[in-house]
């Protein structure tokens, strides 16, 4: 691996992702001072193989951390003054979602890019959000992706998103680039698509999640309790969760929790893969959590 | 509304039928798409599939013998590519064979599909996780005649979702087989128990750090280890109870029978039985559980009559009072109008 990475190619474009407005304001301020040289790419195995270029707002997985139109704006804001662009991202909703979100996409500039996990919205934003890019999400990008499962699993084929009916449905609806994660054991990405550009995720990907949230009931009344229509104090904002399986193998990775999605931290595999796919171009951009992760460290990128 | 149960063999349609069952849903899985690597690579269940395009096609038959219909689930998340015109192929052979509907999670499947204009019909999987209009909507444009609701979705927004696009059925879920996460966002897989199981059983202890780092209080040490073990008591209703049934061989678990005459209201147009790996008996007495609370919804008895019927079947009312066994957890919040 220290040999690929010595193969520096061209910087490649990074985008760090918030969920919380502070997380995006304590990054940016950072940058803005002039600190060391943030060491996110060291960290995540993939020293000086990127810059930030984009700073993304909003929570791929939870309707319930759907940002105000106030705190877009101010995204906007502190993403322009310091010169990186700003995308948002956006989780599978319910109709009432879907209302809430349209106020989002109509606070984004001309030409801003969004990341939608939603089949609906892609569709929606397809009819009628023609000045926005439409990225497809990682929760679009269904991958059979079980950190549990012993390792020969992912030596075989992959399940992918290179089959033809998905290429065209993305194509339809104006969707021009795909965001995946990297599955935990695989040796080999699938091929890519003609005319859909790739992303990563890196050093997380995500293994499942759901409308209920388990950290998010810890103050809900019981008769709402674990109920699809829960509310939530945000608590994922506060907590962190490291989780210990009741079986493991050696090559178990570790599981972490956000709210109410799983991850499993990248290991060997998932990154030797990720090297190899920027190395011949397969991906041209990579997604880094600014906030979402499960480091206790408050930022994962400067600590 | 019809009753939706999942069949293993067409043996089964006659008890399946007399029970209630108005229309049957299977799986298929040949020995050439069994690999060591992927138990369920055709639909989300690696357990209860046929196993032969003949046993399909006999399943069919005898459906058909009985009047009911039979829907084949292709609803795997997504499939190997280099598979995909095998894939295509044995939906066709299926088609062939005599089913009636092709129950579809993949949207690039339904695209492709739609493309080859077949003569059935297509349903759009719960694995799809539809939760509003617009995605509803595309299906309805690549060719989807029904949209099965995923689990974790309200009365509410089902009566909205019915009453919004009155050109498209909606089918819901209504008993048995829980899930923890949005099964159309879980990309494990359910490993043998020695492995782990569902990975939502397989999570033993969390650890809470917050954010920054700073220590937790024991105060929120507490209150968290009183949420964890909510959770852990609703994790045992979510899988069935403790994968147990009443004294009388009733399934427990997942349960909607008390929001049927809410789910009629809202225009849904199926009730699906969930549980395609579970012995006859257990699928049987399941369909008789729903049939009986669907004939008082027929019958045009009182909401509060059917409720405290539904809710009594068991003889568990402690249960349905905990709310965590229930699919809708507040039935009565659509009502009728009269």
């Amino acid at each position: 691996m220290t040999e690929l990475i010595t193969a520096t190619p061209a910087p490649i474009d990074c985008t760090l992702a918030f969920t919380h407005i502070a997380a995006l304001r304590a990054y940016v301020a950072a940058a803005a001072s002039a600190q060391p040289n943030p060491r996110f790419l060291e960290r995540v195995g993939l020293p000086g193989w990127g810059r930030v270029a984009q700073l993304r707002f909003g929570n791929e997985f939870c309707h319930r951390l759907l940002p105000s139109p106030a705190a877009v704006r101010q995204g906007l804001q502190l993403a322009a003054r310091h010169g990186f662009d700003f995308a948002l991202a956006l989780p599978i909703l319910t109709d009432a979602g879907l209302v809430r979100a349209e106020r989002l996409l109509a606070e984004m500039p001309d030409g801003a890019e969004v990341a939608v996990n939603d089949w609906g919205l892609m569709r929606r934003m397809a009819r009628g959000f023609a000045h926005l890019q439409i990225i497809a999400g990682r929760q679009i990008c269904r991958l059979l992706k079980d950190p549990r499962a012993p390792p020969a699993s992912g030596a075989g084929p992959q399940r992918g998103w290179a089959n033809p009916g998905l290429a065209a449905l993305l194509m339809r609806l104006r969707a021009r680039r795909l965001e995946l994660d990297i599955p935990p054991f695989a040796r080999t990405l699938e091929p890519e698509v003609p005319g859909m550009r790739l992303s990563a995720h890196t050093p997380f990907s995500f293994v499942t999640t759901g409308r209920i949230c388990r950290l998010g009931n810890l103050r809900q009344e019981p008769a709402r309790r674990f109920a699809p229509e829960h509310g939530c104090s945000r608590e994922c904002l506060t907590y962190c969760v490291r989780i210990t399986r009741r079986t493991t193998h050696a090559d178990s990775l570790p599981l972490l929790q956000r709210g109410n999605t799983i991850f499993y931290r990248h290991g060997d595999a998932s990154r030797s893969t990720l090297i190899t796919a920027l190395v011949a171009g397969t991906i041209d951009r990579l997604i880094l959590p600014g906030d979402w992760h499960a480091d206790r460290s408050a930022d994962l990128l400067t600590g | 509304m019809r009753i939706v149960a999942p069949i293993c063999s067409p043996d089964e349609v006659a008890a399946l039928a007399d029970a209630g069952a108005d229309e049957f849903y299977c799986g298929l899985l040949p020995p050439l798409w069994r690999t060591r690597t992927d138990p369920a690579p055709l639909s989300r269940r690696g357990g209860g599939n046929l196993t032969s395009l003949a046993a399909l096609a006999a399943t069919a038959r005898r459906a058909h013998d009985f009047g009911r219909t039979l829907a084949v689930a292709f609803n795997a998340q997504s499939y190997p590519t280099e598979r995909w015109n095998e894939l295509l192929d044995l939906i066709e052979s299926s088609v062939a064979a005599g089913v009636d509907a092709l129950i579809i999670a993949d949207l690039g499947l339904l695209t492709a599909l739609a493309e080859r204009r077949m003569s059935v019909r297509l349903h759009l999987s719960s694995v799809a996780a539809c939760h509003n209009r617009e995605t509803a909507a595309l299906a309805a444009e690549l060719g989807a005649k029904r949209v099965i609701l995923p689990r974790h979705i309200t009365v509410a927004e089902t009566h909205a979702l019915c009453g919004q696009l009155p050109g498209i059925e909606f089918e819901s879920f209504v008993l048995n087989d829980g899930c923890v996460f949005e099964e159309g966002s879980c990309h494990t897989l359910h490993l043998p128990t020695p492995l782990g199981g569902p990975i939502c059983l397989d999570c033993r202890s969390f650890e809470y750090e917050r954010v920054g780092g700073t220590a937790l209080e024991p105060a929120e040490h507490e209150a968290l280890r009183r949420n964890d073990a909510e959770w852990e008591r609703w994790l045992w209703y979510t899988f069935a109870c403790g994968f147990t049934v009443t004294e009388t061989g009733l399934p427990n678990g997942p349960c909607g029978l008390c929001a049927i005459p809410a789910l009629d209201v809202a225009g849904v147009c199926a009730l699906k039985i969930a549980g395609r790996e579970a012995p006859l008996e257990r699928r049987r007495s399941s369909v008789a559980l729903v049939a009986e609370v669907r004939a008082r919804v027929r019958a045009r008895q009182p909401t509060a009559e059917i409720l405290e019927f539904a809710r009594a079947l068991r003889g568990r009312p402690e249960r349905c009072a905990s709310g965590y066994m229930c699919y809708y957890r507040q039935p009565t919040a659509v009502r009728r109008a009269h």
